[in-house]
């Protein structure tokens, strides 16, 4: 793994992100500034949605459309302090086909969000990690007021950390630049950085996950630093249309595996 | 003056009488007071308990007001009964077995005209023989994924020679236990996902009733069940 610590000043570090773009000129005040004592940046909620599309029919289960019609609805109004994953998923009767569900997503149910706490069922629905799932649902409102709920308490936290990155297609190839800043006077330990690819495959399918990409851990940030952190290459092939992809940058706790923020490549 | 002047004069006119007719029918009705509100706190006592009735009235003319209580049903008073406000005694047991009772009590406010207005407020006097059922599993508002497969509902009496314990869900018998604690599966799979009330009446000697329900949200899943 390439790590760069940039003590560059932070017009320079930060030359190439539109978030960053003019930091130079801005006061210490500005709250982005990692430069500034107290600076904070707002928690992005990242909600993981754990689904099942009976493609061999067609057809999506009325649980499993409450709930994501639920999150369509708020990701209105949260807006980009909400980030919605749907991970697809294979039953256990194995007639109902979901072609969109892949070895990965179950790999990440399974080992890290639904160790056998629970019974396997869908949808389930986690808020920033593991920790807070909420599984079935019963109608779009009361899904949607159930989330809303966790939502709410989560959205108006602020956070030390913040991530800014930029996704380019190159040819074939989907390039990610990521870089993490730390805000405060504490340093931070053991992250792991995860690199989502998600789709926008119409109906019902807004934030299907396409590809997990292998992580990067990050051993420390110092107050006040910016990480920036090696390029990410993947083949863009087996996307069905780029205009209508998007990777989600996830900053974890690497051992509690908590989500402490989450950024969109632009 | 134009036609339209004079019509819109004429609508002033009869507006304005209009509003003066009001005036002195509200002025001939406040001869007699106004109650605006009797309450009975609490509205619900056990025997030998007190409840504060109070009654807020009000005369127009700013006349003094009387207050004048009855109690119909039985009781007693505690302290003072010519305010606005008494202490009323729930009477020390119920007759003809009951478990509970509405008491009645009545207030006349009257002014120094004479006029008078009427209000009643009802106390509910329980028994302390009722069991007092708490539920303790599932919890009030529980969401709860039919993947589960079962609810644990567990609840208790306050007595325990309640020999009855019966179970309803939304207003269905279920089943029930002989004894002063219920604890058994209910069984979701098949069940519908929404709103659930479950309900358990406690019954012990004497015909004394006690009931405690509490509303869950069954949440619909697909996948493998336990």
């Amino acid at each position: 793994m390439m790590k760069k610590k940039l003590f560059l000043s932070l017009a320079l570090i930060l030359a190439g992100s539109p978030f960053y773009a003019g930091c130079g000129d801005i006061d210490r005040s500005n709250l982005l500034d990692p430069e500034n004592d107290n600076a904070v940046a707002g928690q992005v909620a990242v909600v993981e949605n754990f689904v099942h599309r009976y493609t061999s029919g067609d057809s999506v289960n009325r649980y499993i459309a409450y709930s994501q019609r639920a999150l369509y609805d708020l990701h209105q109004d949260y807006a980009e302090k909400m980030i919605v994953l749907e991970y697809h998923l294979l039953l256990t009767d194995t007639s109902k086909k979901d072609t969109l569900a892949t070895g990965d997503n179950q790999l990440r149910y399974h080992n890290e969000y639904n160790t056998g706490a629970v019974p396997r069922a869908f949808p389930h629905v986690f808020f920033n990690g593991s920790q807070i799932g909420i599984q079935g649902a019963s109608s779009f409102e009361t899904a949607r007021q159930r989330y809303k709920t966790i939502l709410d308490t989560m959205t108006v936290r602020k956070v030390k950390l913040f991530g800014d990155a930029k996704k380019t297609f190159d040819g074939n190839t989907l390039r990610i630049n990521c870089k993490i800043a730390r805000y405060g006077d504490k340093k931070i330990n053991d992250l792991l950085i995860e690199y989502i690819v998600i789709e926008n495959l119409g109906n019902l399918t807004r934030y299907t996950v396409r590809k997990i990409l292998p992580p990067e851990s990050i051993v420390e940030i110092l107050p006040g630093d910016v990480y920036e952190l090696p390029e990410k290459t993947v083949a863009a092939a087996g996307l069905k249309d780029t205009a209508k992809t998007d990777v989600v940058i996830i900053i974890k706790d690497n051992i509690t595996k908590k989500i402490l923020q989450a950024c969109m490549a632009r | 003056m134009n036609r339209r002047n004079i019509l819109m004069m004429t609508a002033a006119l009869f507006t304005a009488l209009n509003a003066c007719i009001e005036v002195n029918d509200s002025i001939d009705n406040s001869s007699k007071p106004v109650i605006d509100k009797m309450t009975a706190v609490p509205a619900s006592v056990i025997i030998s308990d007190t409840s504060v009735i109070t009654v807020q009235a009000r005369d127009l003319n700013g006349e003094r007001l009387s207050y004048v209580w009855s109690k119909p049903d039985g009781g007693d008073w505690v302290g003072n009964v010519t305010g606005s406000s008494v202490t009323w005694k729930a009477p020390s047991s119920l007759s003809g077995g009951v478990s509970s009772k509405n008491f009645r009590i009545n207030a006349r406010v009257q002014n120094e005209n004479k006029k008078y207005a009427l209000d009643t407020v009802m106390v509910t006097v329980n028994s302390t023989q009722n069991p007092v059922v708490t539920i303790l599993s599932p919890l009030n508002g529980a969401f709860i994924p039919l993947s589960e497969g079962t609810v644990r509902i567990h609840a208790q009496s306050s007595f325990t020679d309640t020999y009855s314990m019966k179970c309803y869900i939304n207003g269905v018998p279920k089943d029930s236990s002989a004894t002063y604690v219920y604890e058994k599966n209910w069984n979701i799979a098949a069940e519908t996902e929404g709103t659930k009330q479950i309900q358990i009446v406690a019954t012990r000697p004497g015909g004394y009733i006690g009931t405690a329900s509490v509303t869950i949200s069954l949440e619909g899943t697909i996948g493998k069940r336990k």
